[in-house]
């Protein structure tokens, strides 16, 4: 059935929202790529049955949504009203949770929310205590609507902002509101997205195109995988406003083929957007056609980079090229082509709706509006988050990622994927925005967050990540693909003890030349991640290369494991996890490792509880 | 002239085309920067970085590459500075350090006063190749054969003939060795023999597959050196200041169709 008119939208969805309101309760079980590898399907499959048992079925509304951000507390299932929310729930639960909770309306304290080390959750818990600190603009909807299905999503409001675009505002106006919300691209760059549209907007063509950047391959990411996976019309209705805006008729969406569950979501989307006349010609009515394709990318890190994606969509090589000339005005097909990512894309319908004014009371004056963030690594709350720009670096660590589990302390940050930079603790009072992280040294990237506690070494992480890069980098420009296999090589050599006093100086000398040097952005940021730690850890680069030791116990040719004797009980643990026999001693008597033996596979330093090992 | 422009180059002002590449404004002016990638009858690639200058606009400036830098209008250049010295001369010693006994990238560095690398190579012995690009594209945008291109990545990457076998597709001009800056493409003496078995008595000449002459046959077994079509069609490229006659065939190619006989 295809929706024709703004009229019919709003009939729809009172129709749509009366049948809803039927049931009288809802019960969300997340359906995340987090939960889903923790058995949410089980547990779904679970409630299904028991609630069909129970004969509740016509009175409950039983829904699989997207991640609705706890991804360590999987798999959740939230019951409304009431905002009920259980968690690391098994099929096995579901008998009980159905009879007390849904059927008499008693909470069940032991499989509630527990353990999210936060002083605020503690107890009692509805939206603001799950979800602390944050502001949820983006994801309101991820955990409360079915992606499959998109009567769910306009019950929800959907698509009311496309329809207010067609029918209330012309393309020049939809762009003055983006612009006066200074949106800027959330891919990274913060490029104003108002700045783009528009240049591309006044640009003569036949043909434009809108490009949905989801080739998400930062380690540690799943900010738009999440969005794409729990409510992938908020990404099309983006698309098709912003197509109206510049005049384009095309849309592609380049997704990592390693998302088949976001792949899956949005090829329903699309096809059930096409089918209800939001996609297709004559869109509400309106007389503007606009499709959307996908296109699975093949998994190179560079295609994330706006002219490789072209190039990749066209069926080349995904290599970058110059971009002297902007690629609204050259782009995909050598024509004008406005490209953002998919978080840029979801912000897009909240804008037009409620004005940029709005959207602009949340954030900082030059980077308005909220950021989602992956936050992951030595943290006890890995989730994801999202929150207004200016929030600083020790709440979203500290209060929302409740700090480093095992009483170890927190050292560094790395902001920005694989080539953004380390912060170290004393920073953490700044407030991230793109602004202020690129000045730190760092950079905003698309939103990982990764936590790193005191056994971490900088160096080790330096080179973790240029071995990353090393093997992403296309090799088409100099700087990159010499420069970083040179770091890859210096680095190497100061983990392994070979490190040299020039050595720290060449590395500079080489990040600079591939800041300025490089054809893309990858190249120019590559070099972030040492550059960042020289600046901040410069000292435990310099115990590697003059004293031969590596704080932190990390590389392993500087390290040697002995045991501490006044700490050590005698529990022989060590020694029954040792896998060459080199830790040994008596029972109760202090034990010893023989260093020859030793393999330094760090067994026994995990092992002991009463940390009488040292390195 | 709206299309005309003024640009600043090393504290002198300078008249150009809008969105003229920086390099043909350079070489009219005679300042030199020195390129590797770069070839006038190809489309620029800005891979290898020789080039770089630094231009900027007020307090912003940022470095770019002058082959395919668009000169607008206000653009103020510096093509001699210590800074941008350092950032070109970089991306020289790391070429040196990728073919640290390649004759021509040695005898390039030193010209440049790099006589030393710190760079260590990815090969044992070093490579000959620069990863210019040149013969690739050339073989896509002159011949048409696309008989060459790219394969793996980073400091993998490398020049290759599709799946690494003699390719079909090529016509043996041996453009791609003409141009090659460095010693690394060497191939009109393997392909000859393969043109031989491809073709058996046939024997299309070499210049009939580039276009000049249809059906026509070579007469010598592919000793071209030797054979007097060859010479002459050398003697006329160099009179119209080709490299090579592909570029010439083109050219005809372009001008009248199927009109190259002698």
């Amino acid at each position: 059935m295809k929706i024709t008119s703004p009229a019919k939208l709003r009939d729809t969805r009172n129709d749509l929202s009366g049948r809803q309101a039927e049931f009288s309760l809802t019960v969300t079980v997340c359906g995340g790529t987090g939960c889903r590898s923790s058995k949410s399907l089980a547990v779904f499959n679970a409630f299904n049955k028991e609630l069909a048992k129970r004969g509740l079925s016509d009175s409950v509304r039983l829904i699989m949504s997207g991640c609705h951000g706890l991804c360590e507390k999987g798999p959740n299932v939230l019951i409304e009203p009431g905002s009920i929310y259980y968690c690391r729930v098994k099929p096995e639960w579901a008998n009980e949770i159905v009879e007390s909770t849904i059927q008499k309306g008693e909470l069940i304290e032991k499989y509630m929310l527990i353990g999210l080390k936060t002083k605020e959750s503690a107890g009692n818990q509805n939206g603001s205590q799950v979800h602390p600190y944050q502001v949820r603009e983006i994801l309101k909807n991820n955990g409360k609507i079915d992606p499959l299905d998109i009567g769910d999503y306009i019950t929800h409001g959907g698509y009311e902002s496309l329809s207010k675009a067609l029918f209330e505002l012309s393309p020049e106006n939809v762009i003055e509101e983006i612009k006066k919300s200074r949106l800027r691209g959330r891919g990274g760059g913060g490029f104003p997205t108002g700045r783009k549209w528009e240049s591309c907007r006044k640009i003569q063509a036949d043909s434009k195109w809108v490009i949905c950047n989801a080739d998400e391959g930062d380690p540690g990411a799943f900010m738009d995988r999440s969005v794409l996976e729990g409510n992938p019309h908020v990404v099309i209705e983006g698309m098709i406003i912003g197509a109206y805006a510049v005049g384009a008729h095309g849309g592609r969406v380049y997704v990592r083929n390693e998302y088949p569950l976001a792949v899956h979501n949005l090829t329903v989307a699309i096809e059930q957007a096409r089918k209800w006349g939001f996609i297709g010609e004559n869109i509400l009515g309106s007389g503007f056609n606009f499709d959307i394709r996908i296109n699975r990318g093949g998994g190179a890190f560079v295609c994330g980079e706006s002219t490789a994606l072209m190039a990749s969509l066209e069926g080349k090589p995904g290599e970058p090229r110059a971009k002297y000339i902007h690629t609204v005005e050259h782009g995909y097909r050598d024509e004008p082509t406005v490209l953002n990512n998919v978080e840029t894309w979801a912000n897009v319908p909240g804008i037009v709706l409620y004005g940029a004014d709005k959207f602009r009371e949340l954030g900082t004056e030059g980077s308005p509006g909220t950021k989602i963030f992956s936050l992951v690594g030595k943290i006890n709350n890995s989730r994801l988050v999202e929150i207004p720009m200016g929030t600083t670096l020790r709440r979203l660590v500290e209060d929302i990622g409740g700090g480093v589990p095992n009483k170890k302390k927190v050292k560094a940050v790395q902001t920005g994927g694989p080539s953004g930079g380390c912060l170290p603790e004393s920073l953490f009072d700044l407030q991230v925005d793109f602004d202020a992280l690129t000045e730190a040294g760092s950079m905003m990237g698309s939103g990982g967050i990764i936590v790193m506690d005191e056994d971490t070494c900088m160096v080790d992480v330096a080179h973790y990540f240029i071995k990353f890069l090393v093997s992403e980098s296309c090799g088409k420009c100099t700087p990159c693909r010499e420069g970083l296999k040179e770091m890859d090589r210096i680095l190497g050599k100061i983990t392994k003890g070979e490190g040299e006093s020039g050595d720290l100086n060449y590395l500079e000398e080489l990040g600079e030349w591939m800041k300025a040097g490089s054809l893309c952005a990858l190249g120019s940021s590559a070099p972030n991640p040492v550059l960042s730690t020289l600046n901040y850890f410069r000292d435990e680069y310099m115990m590697h290369i003059a004293d031969n030791k590596c704080p932190a116990g990390v590389c392993k040719n500087l390290i040697e494991y002995h045991v501490i004797e006044k700490n050590c009980t005698g529990c022989t643990l060590c020694a029954k996890v040792c896998p060459t026999g080199a830790a040994s001693g008596v029972t109760k008597q202090p034990h010893s490792i023989d260093t020859v033996l030793c393999i330094k596979c760090d067994e026994c330093y995990k092992a002991c509880k009463f940390e009488a090992i040292g390195k | 002239m709206p299309d005309r422009i003024e640009i600043t180059i090393n504290r002198t002002k300078v008249e150009a085309a809008d969105r003229e590449p920086l390099i043909d404004v350079l070489r009219r002016e005679g300042i030199y920067v020195p390129t590797l990638c770069h070839h006038d009858r190809l489309e620029p690639y800005g891979v290898c970085r020789v080039c770089m200058v630094k231009v900027s606009w007020g307090k912003k400036s940022k470095y770019v590459t002058s082959c395919n830098y668009p000169v607008e209008n206000g653009d103020v250049f510096d093509t001699e500075s210590e800074d941008v010295l350092k950032v070109r001369n970089m991306s020289i010693e790391a070429l040196l350090g990728r073919c640290p006994n390649e004759k021509s990238v040695v005898e390039f560095a030193h010209r440049h006063g790099i006589s030393k690398s710190r760079f260590s190579a990815q090969k044992p012995g070093g490579d000959d190749c620069i990863l210019c690009g040149l013969c690739v594209r050339v073989c896509d945008e002159i011949v048409g054969a696309r008989a060459l291109g790219f394969m793996s990545r980073g400091p993998d990457r490398e020049v290759c003939t599709p799946f690494m076998e003699n390719p079909e597709s090529c016509i043996g001009c041996g453009v791609c060795s003409t141009l090659c800056p460095t010693t690394a493409m060497k191939m009109e003496g393997q392909k000859t023999a393969i043109l031989k078995s491809r073709h058996g008595d046939v024997r299309p000449c070499r210049y009939a597959l580039m276009g000049f002459y249809p059906g026509g046959v070579c007469a010598n077994s592919y000793e071209c050196r030797r054979c007097d079509i060859d010479q002459k069609f050398r003697e006329l490229a160099a009179m119209e200041g080709c490299e090579h006659p592909i570029f010439l065939a083109r050219e005809y190619a372009g001008s009248k169709k199927g009109g190259g006989t002698e």
